[in-house]
């Protein structure tokens, strides 16, 4: 009898009534989740919904303050990583766990690291490393490259099959698709997984994948249960509204006529740089938000960079001219937090440090405007006031983006440079992104715009750019800005092909 | 991989540091043997390769707790200490010398292990901790030796410090160390521990258990500091209380000209210890092209510049060869430090 239970059980996730608080906020209140054997559970939530504090208390990092788990019937030792690990629960972090001065093949076998008389035996952790890239269908990644020298969407590739390939009775993946292109590699070995006896719980801000790969699924809304549902059962709207507590009606701003935007504001001319950056002229207009597209490592990022000055440009010309703003560029950079953050210190410092000028005097910062104008920039974006006293290094990834994209706008460039600005946002902030965009355009600047998701370039920009191989392929204006024809033309098809 | 690229990668080993201070310490050896004819016999070599041990040894314990991303400053009380209790008891009992090293580096393992204790569990600072270790340490060694003094046996000096035949027993003590950090940075622990200078969350979230791994990296360099102590009181055949403070600075020197990485993550301990070796011979090529005593101090400083800026210089080189959307924009910390 009792062996039948357990047999039953097999890999079943049970998490009862779990309940955590940091001092006067409830993280968490009475969440509850089960995910069947074999079954991808899909758990949704703005940031700040609690996902990843749940996440962090499955892990062993976070002691809740109520509740229990059991996997496949045992109960887990709740706030212990070494327990967690135990019970066969594998990770995918969002952030990426990988040191960067460590091979493929470490990264892949840690902890468990293969010796011989004491020594890593590198001719072992290279061959079990490409056993296991081979078996997840990953034979592209060379065990014995640096993590440091891969691309973003090597290292998440990396993440995620170090996490499959430690058997895992619970597998969880957190925005496993934030830097992949293309996420049917990672849904065909999710499915794999599953056939195994694993439990998946997969979390992501696009419905689309929700929609896709989940079989059932969590709605997290300010620390609580707020939906459950099997596949088919809410729609992409029904979702969003269960995630944001309200409906809405138009994602993206509505686009002025084509006729109401200015002269042009930045004049690209053949610039190179970088590697991959091979020539590309391209013009913007005030009013206008120009897309870019492409898939990983076209040159996008050297084209951003290289406008912000970060790497020189090895030809061509850049010009920028403008009534409105007071400096040529500014830059919503890649990384949020390793590029654009200074993670330990607060918010209103992040917001306002290349400000200084506008609140001192003779050198002398005056704390009282410098307090003003972060209000005031802080308005501008919608960030709580009572954010600003906080460390940024405890924001929810949206509100750390505003703080981003409202330090960017704040210094009134011509020319505002977005690269990829809703990474690891939630839907309700992405949506303030694009009208604040929008309005930020309407002002009469420029906004050139890279984003991996091609949707949401169609939605937002008036006319895209589609980067192939460093050059410029297509240049779809509104009236042929479809995401079929974008994708086509990042995939390198020419526009004839097409037909 | 070309020769380029394996200068240019930071990784877990630390070779191409170890080439780069081996070329320096090369480079100014062979020049001090080349000004200098006294020094080409096999007593002076055998002197040479003693004074440079105690640094050396030293170094390559800053350098396991460097590695991990933190400071260890403690390296000069432990020195003291272990050299006054050296000197104070070695003479009076001739026949437990060795007893007594054992019990002396037992001391330095478990300074070591205080530290580890306080940074990891309680979470203080490596600089603040071992500042305070430091301090403590150094207030000991003068409650057990006030004053400059003691001694030790002739033989345990002589045991150290004289060449076994044809080789220097410091030389075989530096190889054998080599060995024991080549051994250390290729075991599952070594290379955690570079994970862990590099990005400790990263490390604590694929499942190393850093506290268990930092722990015994202090642990160890305290025995290292107490062997380096024991070292150094074969050489001079005294004690003296503050006889480890002038280490403070020459083995985070010794670190800078070896290339070790500052903020943790990188770096060899065997390019700590050229670097040391790099460190007695410039005073000795200073001293013979006639540069005068005061200058000498400053234009040390000037050959750690130096030393740091080939790798640097190497990388640029490379860099107009290599992918920019690989590389980090500048002035991005690549690890932190505790």
């Amino acid at each position: 009898m009792l062996d039948q239970k357990r047999e039953s059980d097999m890999a079943h996730v049970e998490i009862d009534d779990i309940s955590k608080r940091f001092g006067a906020t409830a993280a968490l209140s009475n969440v509850s989740m089960s995910v069947e054997a074999g079954a991808v559970h899909g758990l949704l939530g703005e940031n700040g919904a609690g996902k990843s504090t749940l996440m962090k208390v499955l892990s062993g990092i976070v002691v809740p303050d109520a509740g229990r788990v059991t996997v496949a019937g045992r109960p887990l030792q709740l706030g212990s990583p070494q327990a967690s690990r135990d019970i066969g629960l594998a990770m995918a972090y969002q952030e990426l766990s990988a040191p960067p001065n460590i091979t493929v093949a470490t990264k892949l076998c840690l902890p468990n690291l293969p010796t011989r008389f004491g020594m890593v035996s590198q001719r072992e952790l290279t061959a079990i490393a490409g056993a296991r890239l081979k078996e997840w269908d990953a034979e592209h990644l060379d065990p014995r490259a640096l993590i440091s020298d891969l691309s973003l969407a090597a290292r998440q590739e990396v993440e995620i099959i170090a996490a499959l390939s430690s058997s895992p009775a619970l597998l969880v993946l957190d925005e496993p698709t934030a830097a992949l292109p293309d996420p049917s590699w990672l849904f065909r070995q999710i499915h794999r997984i599953a056939d195994t006896g694993a439990a998946v719980v997969y979390i992501s801000h696009k419905l689309n994948e929700i929609k896709e790969i989940c079989d059932t699924g969590t709605v997290l809304r300010n620390g609580r249960t707020v939906a459950t549902f099997v596949r088919g059962e809410l729609s992409e709207d029904e979702l969003v509204e269960q995630m944001i507590g309200r409906s809405f009606n138009h994602v993206f701003p509505a686009k002025p006529e084509p006729t109401a935007v200015g002269k042009v504001v930045l004049d690209v001319r053949d610039l190179a740089a970088g590697d991959k950056l091979d020539g590309v002229s391209l013009q913007v207009r005030s009013g206008e938000i120009v897309g870019v597209a492409g898939l990983e490592g076209q040159g996008q990022r050297d084209l951003f960079y290289a406008l912000a000055g970060e790497l020189r440009p090895s030809a061509g010309s850049v010009s920028v001219t403008g009534d409105v703003g007071r400096i040529d560029f500014s830059l919503v950079p890649e990384e949020r937090k390793s590029e654009a953050l200074f993670l330990q210190m607060r918010s209103d410092f992040n917001l306002t440090l290349p400000l200084t000028s506008r609140f001192s005097t003779a050198s002398v910062v005056s704390r009282r405007r410098a307090r003003r104008l972060s209000e005031e920039v802080a308005g501008e974006v919608n960030l709580p006031l009572t954010m600003l006293s906080r460390r940024i290094a405890d924001l929810s990834g949206g509100n750390q983006q505003k703080v981003v994209f409202g330090r960017a706008i704040a210094q009134a460039p011509r020319c505002l440079l977005l690269f990829d600005p809703t990474r690891g946002v939630d839907a309700a902030t992405k949506l303030e992104i694009y009208k604040m965009t929008r309005d930020f355009a309407a002002k009469g600047h420029a906004v050139l715009v890279y984003s991996t998701e091609i949707p949401e370039l169609v939605g937002l920009c008036d006319r895209v750019c589609a980067l192939y191989d460093g050059r410029i392929a297509t240049e779809h204006a509104a009236d042929e800005l479809t995401e079929n024809s974008v994708m086509r033309s990042i995939l390198g098809h020419r526009a004839e092909v097409v037909g | 991989m070309t020769l380029v690229d394996s200068l240019t990668r930071r990784s877990v080993g630390g070779n191409r540091e170890s080439l780069i201070a081996a070329a320096i310490f090369v480079v100014c050896y062979g020049a001090v043997l080349f000004v200098t004819p006294f020094e080409r016999n096999s007593y002076a070599f055998n002197n040479f390769v003693v004074l440079m041990t105690p640094l050396a040894i030293a170094a390559v314990g800053t350098t396991l707790v460097l590695i991990t991303g933190g400071f260890d400053l403690s390296v000069a009380g432990t020195i003291s200490l272990s050299n006054v209790i050296a000197a104070t008891t070695m003479a009076e009992y001739p026949g437990a010398v060795w007893l007594i090293a054992v019990v002396v580096i037992a001391v330095g393992l478990l300074v070591g292990l205080v530290n580890g204790l306080l940074v990891v569990r309680a979470g203080l600072q490596s600089l603040a901790v071992t500042l305070g270790t430091f301090i403590i340490l150094t207030g000991i060694a003068l409650i057990v030796l006030p004053a400059p003094g003691g001694e030790v046996p002739e033989s345990y000096a002589l045991a150290l410090t004289d060449p076994l035949g044809p080789v220097p027993v410091a030389l075989l003590v530096l190889l054998a160390l080599a060995l024991a950090w080549w051994m250390f940075s290729t075991s599952p622990t070594g290379v955690a521990a570079y994970a862990i200078g590099a990005d400790r969350q990263a490390a604590r979230m694929s499942g190393v258990r850093t506290g268990r791994v930092e722990i015994l990296c202090y642990t160890l360099a305290g025995g290292l500091y107490a062997a380096a102590g024991l070292y150094l009181t074969a050489i001079t055949a005294s004690g003296d209380p503050n006889s480890g403070r002038s280490f403070l600075l020459t083995c985070f020197a010794a670190m800078a000209v070896g290339l070790v990485g500052f903020r943790g993550g990188s770096g060899s301990a065997v390019a700590a210890m050229l670097g040391a070796g790099t460190l007695i011979a410039l005073p000795k090529l200073l001293f013979a092209a006639g540069v005068e005593d005061f200058w000498s101090g400053a234009l040390q400083g000037v050959v750690i510049l130096l030393a740091l800026a080939i790798p640097f210089l190497v990388v640029r080189m490379a860099q107009a060869r290599r992918e920019p959307s690989r590389r980090r924009p500048a002035g991005i910390s690549e690890g932190r430090t505790r």
